[in-house]
């Protein structure tokens, strides 16, 4: 209360004054005072920069990089508020990219999908995949000043693992599989076992390591990443600084990182056009150019998949000539020229390019595109012209609204009506997604985990997710074997021919892998992509 | 004036349990998981059930109501579902900025209405007089969201100059203050101007034709003092209900106003609860508004009768009263001009 008085009393106060000409409006000092500080953090660059010749290439790419600088402050946009900034109970993709600077794990993603030992220094698998031994990196610290060891790594796990739970349900679903896990006596290092094997499990060692008994993490948290968790004001910020005790050879660059909440994908290009955030992971390429002058554009790796998701349950869908024929009457290349500006790679199966050599680029090359076939099939299935079907789109989200309504145009051409019916996102997820009362629906899967089996295991007919309804007994089967399936190329090769499977039976129409832009200050450097949805800041500096 | 207040009292109760019940019905019609919208499309059924257990969601939506009824009357509405911080102080952030708004909305109508009204009534039916009015009245007509966008572009100024990079919250010294909120509030303002300098240019007319009026010309009093010492005191009762009314509207229409302007106010966050079927904190939310206009209008009964001993008695047959109706009003206007 005592501080809505103190806000309360600028109020009063204008009020009082009122009598003051209203001219007062437009810039403000405090931004005129930001924007000269930057400026003069950058102004010998910027000399060296514009004096580069393009000729002698080794200079200009050394000049157009920079030197990394030490210290500085990057605004990062969220548009998202974070739900727990503890990592065993963070659920919003939102929250996960803005932790990733504060926990690590056994092993982290790199940035070309592969995964490298990170508080771990080496690890074993054991012939039958269900034994795991970690040895533990020493040296590393927590924020909170204490060593990191191989009972914090226990603690940790069992943790996600729901081992000390009341009831044991997981925190983190997939570590479910957990039989135990224990220190190695003797050695700092530690043994997990499984109650069967998963061949994906390695992904899901990312999960954070946190000091042992520490409770507060939602309040608090305390990792032993490259940043220190500072203030999470509610609506307005996730402040971190850097941790000068990190274990890697040196410290962050940056001194802070603030991320910004923003109301809306607007108000952050209002801030961007305004040069008041350094970088905006969310950009539409179709705003591109009203900051091109103080961005790059760094195009990420998303793991995302796109698609027109059809109801398998329900008619007309639940006959595959159907969904075959509307597989065959959108017109993909349109799609991603008018929807996502050619910023992506368009699918035919369910699986995008950054899952590596899982993806099945043959399945995905081979265009389908055919009207007059999709005539005929719908005529085979007994519609000629009098077919009329709903495509309920989540209205939050532009890009399928709009993907929405040129399939509805496109779907016109081969004589079906499509009805856009838009509901708001909790609508959505209620009816759409966890009802799956619905016809069709245009959705952008993303995956929490660089792990084949996250992205294609919702098309096995038993999984909770699978809100497309696809049954297919072949699928099933296959995609149980690949669960404990040990060969690594035969995993490869169970995994291609699943997202065949997807696409010779059009388990949904699948449309792209949209391409995510972040605009990234042209003062910054080192950003990294991951094809995972988070926001390192390690390797950012300023030129 | 005991048994008043009580009425008053028990009307303001009244009021507030429909509105929550109203809002109560609403949520229990709309669908939609506070815990799924928190966890997102990733999130396992044993992850939402564990956020469904953690907020209390496992129990129906009765339950939580009477539960939250309850936490109201020991002044407690509760945790807030999406941000996990008591409601109350996701209000005291963002009430502020919404109230500041309002009030200085308010305060812009006063001062532009009262010198308007007083021209305007100089001469009923000059050039003037007309000017005034087609001026306001087209301010009227003009929705505030789209005169806050005309006024961006007239004054050359941007989202980001005024609520852009602003989060709630922050402690705002009265320079921020001025600068924020003058557009959004002119923007308000000017749309709800009309009312107020058509009903006091119409009760300057009108007293200036009285028995008194002509009494003090007699006396030989000034012009001058005749309007602003006596004309224009009797002509405060019509005006304080005119603002009254627009009062609350303002309120409201600052919820609006504030997300063309990017200003995290009480609209912002009451359009975030919303879409988070955040239960306890959009229920917080409109029973605060609510409250406020209860407030405004109760405020506005007392002021009247300080003023007009004759309004304690009941008013419907006061001459003076049938003036009030805005319809009334416009065709009297009609027949002016």
């Amino acid at each position: 209360m005592k501080a809505f008085f103190r806000k309360m009393t600028g109020t009063v106060a204008l009020v009082i004054a009122l009598a003051i000409p209203l001219t007062a409006c437009g810039g403000g000092n405090k931004d005129t005072a930001e924007t000269t500080a930057k400026t003069e953090e950058t102004v010998t660059d910027d000399t060296t920069e514009t004096a580069g010749d393009p000729s002698t290439e080794e200079t200009t790419v050394e000049t157009a990089t920079g030197e990394p600088k030490m210290g500085g402050e990057v605004v990062l946009a969220v548009a998202q508020e974070p739900d727990s900034l503890d990592p065993y109970l963070a659920a919003a993709a939102g929250t996960k990219e803005i932790i990733y600077n504060f926990y690590e794990g056994l092993v982290k993603l790199m940035p070309d999908s592969t995964f490298e030992d990170c508080l771990s220094t080496s690890h074993e698998v054991s012939e039958d995949g269900l034994e795991y031994i970690f040895q533990i990196r020493e040296g590393v610290k927590f924020h909170n000043g204490e060593e990191m060891g191989p009972a914090d790594v226990v603690y940790s796990l069992r943790r996600g693992a729901g081992l000390d739970s009341a009831d044991g349900t997981p925190l983190i679903g997939e570590l479910g599989i957990i039989d135990t896990i224990e220190e190695v006596e003797g050695e700092n290092a530690v043994k997990i076992t499984l109650s069967e094997p998963d061949a994906d499990f390695i992904t899901y060692l990312t999960a954070a390591i946190i000091p042992e008994g520490y409770e507060d993490q939602a309040k608090q948290p305390i990792g032993t990443g490259p940043f220190v968790f500072d203030s999470y004001e509610t609506q307005q910020h996730v402040k971190m600084v850097r941790f000068d005790d990190y274990w890697r050879e040196r410290p962050a660059y940056l001194d802070s990182v603030i991320f910004r909440i923003v109301p809306s994908a607007d108000s952050a290009m209002v801030d961007l056009q305004a040069g008041k955030i350094d970088i905006f992971p969310y950009l539409t390429m179709d705003k591109a150019d009203l900051v091109a002058d103080k961005y790059d554009f760094i195009e990420s790796d998303s793991n995302m998949v796109q698609l027109w998701a059809l109801n398998s349950d329900r008619a007309p869908f639940d006959d595959v000539r159907v969904r075959q024929a509307m597989d065959m009457a959108v017109d993909k290349q349109m799609l991603l020229d008018g929807i996502t500006f050619g910023q992506g790679t368009i699918l035919e199966s369910g699986m995008a390019p950054s899952m590596g050599e899982f993806y099945n680029k043959t399945v995905n090359e081979t265009r389908k595109y055919d009207p007059e076939q999709a005539r005929a099939l719908l005529a085979d299935a007994g519609y000629n012209d009098d077919l009329t079907i709903t495509i309920t789109v989540p209205g939050n989200y532009v890009i399928h609204v709009q993907t929405a309504e040129m399939i509805a145009a496109m779907l016109a051409e081969v004589g079906v009506t499509a009805d856009i019916q838009s509901v708001d996102w909790g609508t959505w997820l209620n009816n759409v997604y966890e009802g799956r009362d619905y016809d069709s629906t245009v959705i952008a899967l993303t995956f929490d985990y660089c792990a084949p089996s996250t992205v294609l295991g919702r098309y096995s007919s038993t999984a909770s997710n699978n809100f497309v309804n696809f049954n297919s007994a072949e699928y099933d089967s296959i995609y149980a074997e690949t669960q404990t399936e040990q060969d690594h190329a035969k995993r490869v090769a169970d995994y291609q021919r699943l997202q065949d499977i997807l696409s010779e039976e059009a388990a949904s129409v699948f449309l792209q892998n949209p391409g995510v832009q972040t605009a990234v200050s042209k003062e910054l450097g080192g950003y990294t992509t991951y094809p995972m949805y988070v926001q390192d800041m390690y390797n950012v500096y300023f030129k | 004036m005991a048994a008043y207040l009580l009425r008053k009292l028990r009307d303001t109760i009244f009021t507030l349990l429909l509105v929550s019940v109203i809002v109560f019905i609403i949520f229990a019609l709309i669908p939609g998981n506070p815990a799924r919208i928190i966890a997102g499309v990733n999130a396992t059924p044993e992850k939402v059930a564990f956020i469904e257990a953690e907020l209390g969601l496992d129990q129906p939506l009765p339950i939580r109501f009477i539960n939250y009824l309850g936490g109201l009357l020991t002044g407690n509405p509760g945790q807030s579902l999406r941000f996990n911080v008591p409601v109350t102080d996701l209000i005291v952030d963002a009430a502020p900025i919404t109230l500041g708004l309002a009030f200085y909305a308010f305060f812009m109508v006063i001062l532009l209405a009262i010198p308007l009204g007083l021209i305007a009534s100089r001469r009923p039916g000059g050039v003037v007089d007309t000017v005034i009015h087609v001026v306001t009245e087209t301010t009227l007509a003009i929705p505030p969201f789209f005169m806050a966008i005309v006024l961006m572009l007239l004054f050359r100024v941007t989202q980001a100059d005024v609520g852009g990079s602003l989060s709630s919250g922050e402690i705002l010294t009265f320079g921020d203050h001025l600068k924020m909120l003058t557009l959004p509030a002119l923007a308000i303002a000017l749309s709800r101007l009309a009312m107020v300098v058509e009903f006091l240019r119409d009760a300057l007319v009108e007293e200036s034709h009285t028995d008194y009026v002509r009494t003090a010309k007699g006396k030989g009093a000034s012009r001058m003092r005749i309007r602003m010492v006596h004309v224009l005191r009797n002509c405060l009762v019509p005006t304080i209900t005119a603002l009254g009314l627009i009062l609350a509207e303002i309120i409201g229409g600052s919820i609006i106003i504030e997300q063309v302007f990017l200003l995290p106010g009480l609209g912002r966050l009451l359009f975030t609860a919303v879409e988070a079927r955040d239960f306890p904190l959009v229920q917080t939310i409109i029973m605060l508004i609510a409250v406020l206009v209860v407030l405004v209008n109760f405020v506005v009964d007392l002021l009247n009768q300080f003023i007009d001993p004759r309004l304690r008695v009941v008013q419907s047959h006061s001459r003076r009263h049938r003036k009030y109706q805005p319809t009334v009003a416009a065709a009297k206007k009609k027949g002016n001009s």
